[in-house]
């Protein structure tokens, strides 16, 4: 495509150069990847073949669940071990694609004769479907710009840390798999728009339909498609190919969609859903007319159209605005409603601005993820726009919307991804093909009879300046590649259950601590015994521990975090009373105070106190954890309120012994804040130290029971009076009536009414 | 009975110049659409500072006029009147005027003096003044840690009254209005000038529109509208700094900088892709080069080197580095 074939070249040798041209993107698509696959195995070939993380834990364990127990039994499978005492339905609140595309690809592997472990089905999906993610995105950008470009494009978003980030061998996640359904739904649907045919309108239909089943992003697809059909119909270039693909499109897709047990009903009646309906519901106005227009013919209905459809699109907007007001439909949901008033989640959610993928987004990041790309790919969007057809408008539409959607929230950077690959690769493909060819692009000068012909001298300069500019990108495009593979070995490489930190003279430390823990729990507590951590570590107990959890990453139930985080920012009396209410046997605290890890509990615990005050304004206060100059600290001055609470405690107990050995620094001195702890002498009352791992990261202890000696026995039946007095005060509305008001008054805070 | 008929009518006395000294408040507080009341130096000292009286005042000290340059005093009070507005709606028989919110510059009314006496070097403050016109250091509301968003206020005076005090913040129709007026006014315009419109909307324009709003995207602008950033600091060294050494938080200057670096490298990569189109004559193509390749590699190379900065242990470079 680099080169049109002029037409003086023979016939045989027209179908050599196109042979060798197939032949060579078969050959830089095979080795992209490979490229792709392979950049992915740092983790593996560093640690072993594990899976990272979080929520990779869950998700292998639901895989388990599926091949173990089959299909059904998966869907209606209720998880007792997840939220006690509540319990999860799994099946119900879970997108499935994920465990079942991997359950089918372990399942055909062991029908051919490969018998392979689940588990490394489960590491290695991730990359496997990046070199699918690679081959559709060539598909997409050869259908909307050159094949030259869809080869960049290809190379690009296999290498693209951005998306590496979620795609490395072990991070068994929706995101790896979604982005290849993100990107052949588009293909798809591009195909479909140009053609018009109902069959590739179908596939989309499919496509979108895999989508929906992997990842909650599908959201993403049914916005961006119906608004290019809107973009469309504005700039009057609508037609009948358009309408019929989306039809089928929107009709077949949420048809589907809505069998997925976790979306339901969602496309009908969530805002999220409504613009593609409204959408729906103009085109075939629009098509109406067009029918109308053809059988009679008139100018006049020219006229009648416009008016007609602007007010069926002002009704379907009041019928919208109604319909969520007086809630027949959702509202935004919280997550997306953050996306377009920045500073709500700030201010009102505290569980999803805790998340730290939903922070907005450092420029560090953008270019730490995509390096030259971020930098080039307006211009990619320049050339869209300079010669834009149908379909092309859908990249200018899909570039801006991620780039903003990507500002807002670290987290879509993942969507953005692909898109600045295709429009960085339309820019590199059309600066290769001009400066790279052998001969200069026809000098249009004869024709400019006022201009001189050019000198040979020119000519000359001119050829050298091209051939500088063009080492100059490729050296580009190599500070690229290496600037890739960096980041994805130093960055997007750790498995974060297991940690690796270098000696002074090179060599590496592997600790283990998280699994010793888990391996721990797993043989020496009863099977039924529940351990209480902060929620991040519900997936990986659930998943190695094998132990009842009540709370996970996933975030369902803001009230029983609340419970947990308010557990954890109490003193102990309090805390025992939760403990023993929620039959709490083992707490797990993560503490990096020892090897200086940054991501432990007390740094965390900002948030859990946040979350607490957010569900017990009276009980938990966030300002009683600051020292009086409103700093958080573990020093000597930290305030009593945060000294006595069972997170400072359990991670602090007996730390002021610990001597750092060959470390200069006292004894009881945390690496991860760079100072000395306050309280050195920790006395625990109802919790004792049951295991703590080699470099004290994980630290469990054993809830005591009730001990039964006589004042224990007076201390309880004073706790049980108090505790019911206060039940029976509150039900009789006969105290403090204000605080009552206060906690109506809580609520609304937190949802807050008067929106939308 | 005389001696009763005394202390009745001392009582009465008492209470109607407490009833008086509410009822003044309150006309004051009725002028004002946010309930804020602003108080000289006298003023000041009868309804908030003297004893006897039915009412708790929350004080906000501030110095608003424009030649003290203080940026934080104008947000302060609009969080302050956010808060007082919400009472506004929320007052219930029970709160109702028991508490006031009083507003004090410096430069209004003597209210240095005010300052004087109360030994207050900086603004903004806030102070609570209980019914007898004390307050303590407990009854300080300490801005510089606990910030000044209305909410936080309302936790405070919640916690030190024991009414509860709730901020409620009024959804922005102001906004909405400004937004549906401009849609209207657009589609009028679009109406009415559709030809001219066709006109100036070619496809540069779209074009521009588009490179400039991705530039803003990916720049991190919408990170500091949400985070709310200093523009520069003080680099360690003295003088100043137009970029933070650390990845995690970035200043505006420097996304600026980036911003034009970034734009720059898509220019060069436009004007290179333009001067190879077979229409530029050859001068043209090779001015074009020119100042394509090294708007391209400059903005690259700088990029990288700013990008260094911030993080530590990056190992490559292009040039300059």
């Amino acid at each position: 495509m680099s080169d049109p074939v002029t037409p003086i070249v023979d016939l045989k040798c027209q179908s050599n150069v196109k042979a060798i041209k197939s032949l060579l993107t078969i050959v830089i698509l095979t080795s992209v990847c490979i490229l792709g696959f392979s950049s992915r195995l740092f983790a593996v070939i560093r640690f072993e073949s594990i899976i990272h993380e979080f929520d990779p834990w869950f998700n292998f364990r639901a895989t388990k669940r599926l091949t173990e127990h089959g299909f059904y039994e998966f869907l209606n499978w209720f998880d007792e071990r997840a939220w006690y005492p509540l319990g999860r339905i799994v099946g119900g609140t879970v997108y499935p694609g994920l465990m079942l595309t991997a359950g089918i690809i372990h399942s055909i592997s062991n029908f051919l004769g490969f018998s392979v472990l689940i588990k490394d089905v489960c590491v290695f999906t991730a990359p496997l479907f990046s070199g699918l993610t690679a081959l559709s995105t060539y598909l997409l950008t050869k259908e909307l710009w050159s094949d030259g470009a869809g080869l960049f494009a290809a190379a690009f978003i296999s290498i693209a840390p951005g998306y590496i980030s979620r795609s490395v061998a072990g991070s068994y996640d929706n995101e790896g798999i979604a982005i290849f359904a993100l990107q052949f739904t588009y293909f798809l649907w591009i195909k479909a728009m140009k053609s018009g045919s109902i069959m590739w309108a179908t596939f989309c239909a499919l496509s979108y339909f895999y989508m929906v089943s992997a990842w909650g992003g599908y959201v993403y697809i049914i916005n961006i498609i119906p608004l290019h059909v809107f973009v469309l119909i504005l700039i009057g270039r609508f037609s009948l190919r358009h309408y019929t693909a989306y039809t089928t499109f929107y009709t077949i897709g949420q048809l589907c969609a809505m069998n997925i047990p976790f979306v339901g009903f969602q496309p009908i009646r969530t805002s999220e859903h409504m613009a593609s309906f409204g959408v729906f519901g103009f085109v075939q106005v629009i098509a109406f007319f067009g029918f109308l227009k053809h059988r009679l013919g008139e100018q006049k209905m020219k006229r009648l159209f416009w008016i007609f459809s602007l007010l069926v699109f002002a009704l379907g907007l009041a019928a919208i605005i109604f319909l969520t007001a007086s809630g027949i439909v959702a509202p935004w949901s919280g997550r997306f409603y953050s996306l377009w008033d920045t500073g709500y989640a700030r201010i009102h959610i505290p569980i999803i601005s805790s998340v730290s993928e939903h922070q907005p987004t450092t420029w560090t990041s953008f270019f730490f993820d995509l390096h030259i790309l971020v930098a080039v790919f307006p211009a990619g969007l320049w050339l869209c726009v300079q010669q834009y057809d149908d379909s092309r408008v859908f990249l200018i539409i899909y570039g801006v919307f991620s780039a903003y959607f990507a500002g807002v929230m670290v987290r879509l950077m993942l969507t953005l991804t692909p898109i600045v690959c295709i429009l960085s690769a339309i820019v590199f493909s059309e600066l290769f093909n001009r400066f790279i060819s052998s001969k200069p692009p026809p000098a249009e000068s004869e024709e400019d009879e006022s201009a001189p012909a050019p000198t040979e001298e020119e000519i000359a300069v001119a050829n050298q300046l091209r051939s500088i500019i063009c080492i100059l990108l490729v050296m580009i495009l190599f500070m690229f590649g290496t600037h890739c593979t960096w980041v994805t070995s130093n960055a997007y490489s750790s498995p974060s259950v297991v940690l690796s930190t270098h000696n002074r003279d090179g060599t590496r430390n592997i600790l283990d601590d998280f699994r010793e823990a888990y391996y721990w729990l797993r043989t020496n507590t009863p099977d039924e015994s529940r351990v209480m951590s902060w929620w991040d570590y519900g997936y990986q107990i659930a998943g190695m521990a094998d132990r009842s959890t009540l709370v996970d990453n996933n975030t369902w139930n803001n009230t029983h975090i609340a419970m947990v985080g308010k557990a954890m920012a109490s003193d102990e009396d309090k805390a025992y009373e939760i403990m023993q209410e929620l039959n709490v046997d083992y707490v797990l605290v993560i503490f990096g105070g020892v090897i200086g890890y940054s991501g432990d509990d007390i740094n965390k615990f900002l948030w859990m106190v946040r979350i607490a005050e957010g569900e017990h304004p009276d009980e938990i206060k966030e300002s009683n954890y600051f020292t009086p100059q409103g700093e958080y600290k573990v020093d000597a001055s930290a305030p009593k309120t945060f000294t006595d609470s069972v997170m400072y405690k359990t991670s602090f107990y007996r730390f002021g012994e610990f001597d750092h050995g060959d470390m200069n620094g006292p004894q009881g001195f945390d690496r991860t804040r760079n100072t000395e702890i306050g309280v050195k002498n920790i006395k625990l009352k109802h919790l004792e130290e049951a295991y703590t791992t080699e470099n004290w990261l994980v630290r469990i202890y054993k809830v005591k029971p009730r001990s039964n000696s006589d004042a224990a026995l007076k201390l309880k039946k004073s706790k049980e009076k108090k505790a019911k007095s206060r039940k029976t005060s509150t039900d009789s509305r006969g105290y403090l009536r204000s605080r009552i008001s206060s906690r109506a008054g809580a609520n609304t805070r937190q949802k807050p009414s008067w929106t939308l | 009975m005389r001696v009763f008929i005394c202390v009745l009518s001392a009582l009465v006395a008492v209470s109607s110049a407490w009833e008086d000294k509410t009822e003044q408040m309150l006309r004051w507080q009725r002028k004002r659409s946010d309930w804020v009341i602003k108080l000289g130096q006298k003023d000041f000292e009868e309804y908030v500072r003297q004893k006897g009286k039915e009412y708790s005042t929350l004080v906000m000290f501030t110095a608003q006029s424009p030649s003290r340059g203080c940026q934080i005093c104008t947000e302060a009070v609009e969080e302050f009147s956010t808060l007082a507005r919400s009472t506004r709606y929320t007052a219930t028989e029970s709160n109702y005027a028991t508490m006031f919110f009083v507003l004090v510059d410096y430069d209004e009314h003597d209210g240095h003096r005010i300052f004087d006496t109360m030994r207050l070097k900086s603004a903004p403050a806030v102070y609570l003044f209980k019914k007898d016109g004390r307050t303590s250091k407990n009854d300080q509301f300490d801005i510089s840690a606990r910030g000044y968003l209305a909410e936080t206020m309302a936790q405070f005076l919640t916690d030190r009254s024991g009414t509860q005090f709730t901020a409620y913040r009024p959804p922005n129709y102001g906004g909405w209005w400004f937004i549906s007026l401009i849609a209207v006014s657009a589609m009028a315009i679009i109406y009415m000038k559709l030809e001219s419109i066709k006109e100036h909307l070619n496809r540069d324009t779209i074009g521009y529109i588009c490179v400039v709003a991705s530039l803003i995207f990916t720049s991190g602008q919408m990170w500091n509208s949400i985070r709310g950033p200093q523009y520069l600091m003080r680099a360690r060294g003295g003088g100043i700094g137009f970029v933070y050494p650390g990845s995690n938080m970035q200043l505006v200057a420097e996304t600026h900088i980036v911003m034009i670096l970034y734009g720059a490298a898509t220019l060069g990569s436009i004007l290179l892709i333009k001067s190879a189109q077979p229409k530029t004559s050859l001068t043209d193509r090779r001015f074009f080069m020119l100042l394509g390749g090294s708007l391209l590699f400059a903005g690259y190379g700088l990029t990288l080197n700013v990008f260094k900065r911030k993080y530590r242990g990056y190992p490559y470079s292009f040039f300059l580095g």
